[in-house]
């Protein structure tokens, strides 16, 4: 009966879910700029012909940041719950989402699997 | 004062600054009037011949004393009602020179200041941005008389023209007056080449094909120069901040990127500073688009690879997997962080170079098409949506 009970969450798992709601943060800054950008294209663009398209570039670019905020946010959220589908996607979001190139973002992602994969106790909250 | 008067205010006084640090001295003949005073007072420079000098042999017309003039005769134009014009009043003396004692000016510095004065004609191209981008426009220096220009600032456009040893101003549809050229030229580059002389600890680096030299602007330089003449009451201690892409072959300058930050954060980390924070910014970037694309970058760092940028490369190189490389690649475009907020440096400039090529050379223009392709081109990677644009564009035969 015991066993059937899911184990605690791994102090490691909250950390890594905690940074995840951080990069949420991260995310939101880059949408304000982005709104910025298309109000300030607004109110001072200039009598230049530019493309419809060009003049909604910004917001384009907003609704990916907003997009990333609502994926990080369910990443951080499922690594509380114990999702297996967090694991993965915290890896992709190490690999794309930290400020960080070739080859520190690969280190990070490799430790992110080492912490979510191998720990037993870590394999027994996602299982 | 009401919030609208307000906006207004600090719109209309950011402007004034964006239009200092770009050189140009536009609106009123009381302006045109005390630019040429300086302008006549400022003597040839002789020839520098050390390049540790460079800085220290700058001609007579400081930044300072441009920036004073600009104020002074500008200030009137700014709405009635505006608290902050009558305690510029104090600031008509020059303020004291920032600039770093010669012995610790980078060689490569003092290179391209004497590479820059040697230059018969200056081409550059500026965009500004306070929060949001608040104007561009290009300009170019005929050493040392002619200066013309055009551009969009807060909204308003302005044109100068120089013919005939007069340099005429347009605000709008309107003649604003005319400026006597003599001078005007060489003054306005010292203005601009000079800047980088305020920077006492600049690191030199090797970035992509270019140098690129980086620092903070000394105390009086830039921070405290903008809080006096803006009369703002400036919350905090806005940090100067100066990017200079220099050609390492003819040590010419391609960019020049000057940042304001009123930093929220402001923080050392195992070496890296970093600085974030609302920010106003001027960026330039020398040489004629048409002729020279190079100059069309910014100093800006350029992203590293990341290692799913390296996979995806190795696997459109490889024949047997390169069918995969298409999918991947959407895949890849998802959630990349570091290319949405280069994206977002890129936007203000990438922008800006489509709106002044339809000022110089119109709408048909081959220029001003390349630089909306450009911008295209740049739109199309943008991370989660730009497979979307790109099958768009496709189906829908646009920016082909």
């Amino acid at each position: 009966m015991g066993s059937s009970m899911r184990p605690g969450r791994p102090f490691v798992v909250t950390l890594l879910a905690l940074f995840l709601l951080a990069l949420v943060v991260w995310y939101v800054v880059l949408v304000a700029k982005a709104v910025l950008l298309f109000a300030g294209d607004i109110l001072f663009g200039g009598p230049a012909p530019l493309p419809s398209d060009l003049r909604l570039s910004p917001i384009v670019l907003a609704v990916a940041g907003i997009v990333a905020i609502m994926w990080s946010f369910l990443t951080s959220g499922g690594l509380f719950g114990g999702s297996g589908w967090a694991r993965v996607s915290a890896v992709l979001l190490a690999l794309f989402a930290l400020p960080m190139g070739y080859p520190t973002d690969l280190v990070i992602a490799a430790l992110v699997v080492l912490l979510l994969f191998f720990p037993a106790n870590v394999r027994a909250f996602f299982r | 004062m009401n919030r609208k008067t307000g906006f207004a205010s600090i719109v209309w006084r950011a402007a004034a600054i964006v239009a200092f640090a770009v050189g140009l001295i536009p609106l009123s003949p009381t302006t045109a009037l005390a630019m040429t005073r300086h302008a006549e007072a400022a003597a040839p420079a002789p020839a520098s011949t050390s390049a540790a000098n460079a800085c220290a042999s700058q001609p007579t017309l400081q930044p300072s004393a441009l920036l004073s003039t600009f104020v002074t005769t500008t200030l009137p134009l700014i709405p009635a009602g505006t608290p902050a014009a009558p305690r510029l009043a104090p600031l008509l003396a020059p303020a004291a020179s920032a600039s770093v004692p010669p012995s610790q000016i980078p060689l490569e510095l003092g290179q391209s200041i004497m590479a820059m004065r040697a230059l018969p004609k200056i081409d550059l191209r500026w965009q500004a941005t306070f929060l949001a981008p608040i104007g561009s426009g290009w300009l170019t220096l005929t050493l040392p008389d002619a200066v013309d220009g055009q551009g969009t600032l807060a909204s308003t456009s302005w044109r100068v023209a120089t013919s005939g040893g007069q340099t005429a101003v347009q605000v709008g549809d309107s003649p604003a007056g005319n400026l006597p050229s003599s001078g005007l030229a060489t003054a306005l580059r010292d203005a601009v080449v000079d800047l980088p002389c305020s920077v006492p600890d600049a690191t030199v680096r090797r970035a992509g094909d270019v140098d690129l030299l980086e620092g903070r602007l000394a105390p009086g330089g830039g921070s405290d120069l903008l809080r006096q003449v803006t009369g703002l009451v400036v919350p905090g201690r806005p940090i100067g901040e100066l990017s200079l892409a220099i050609d390492p072959s003819t040590k010419t300058w391609r960019a020049l990127d000057l940042r304001l930050v009123w930093s929220v954060v402001d923080v050392n980390v195992l070496g890296h500073q970093i600085t974030w924070g609302p920010t106003g910014r001027v960026s330039l970037a020398f040489g004629d688009a048409t002729t020279q694309p190079a100059a069309s970058s910014t100093p800006l760092e350029q992203l590293s690879p990341s290692a799913a940028q390296l996979a995806l490369n190795w696997l459109a190189q490889t024949p047997a997997l390169s069918r995969f490389a298409g999918p991947v690649g959407v895949a890849f475009s998802f959630l990349d962080a570091r290319q949405l907020r280069a994206m977002l440096d890129q936007e203000p400039a990438l922008r800006a170079a489509a709106a002044t090529a339809w000022q110089r050379s119109g709408e048909n223009s081959t220029e001003y098409q390349d630089a909306v392709q450009r911008y295209r081109d740049w739109e199309r990677r943008a991370p989660l949506v730009g497979p979307f644009l790109r099958y768009v564009f496709r189906t829908g035969g646009g920016g082909s």
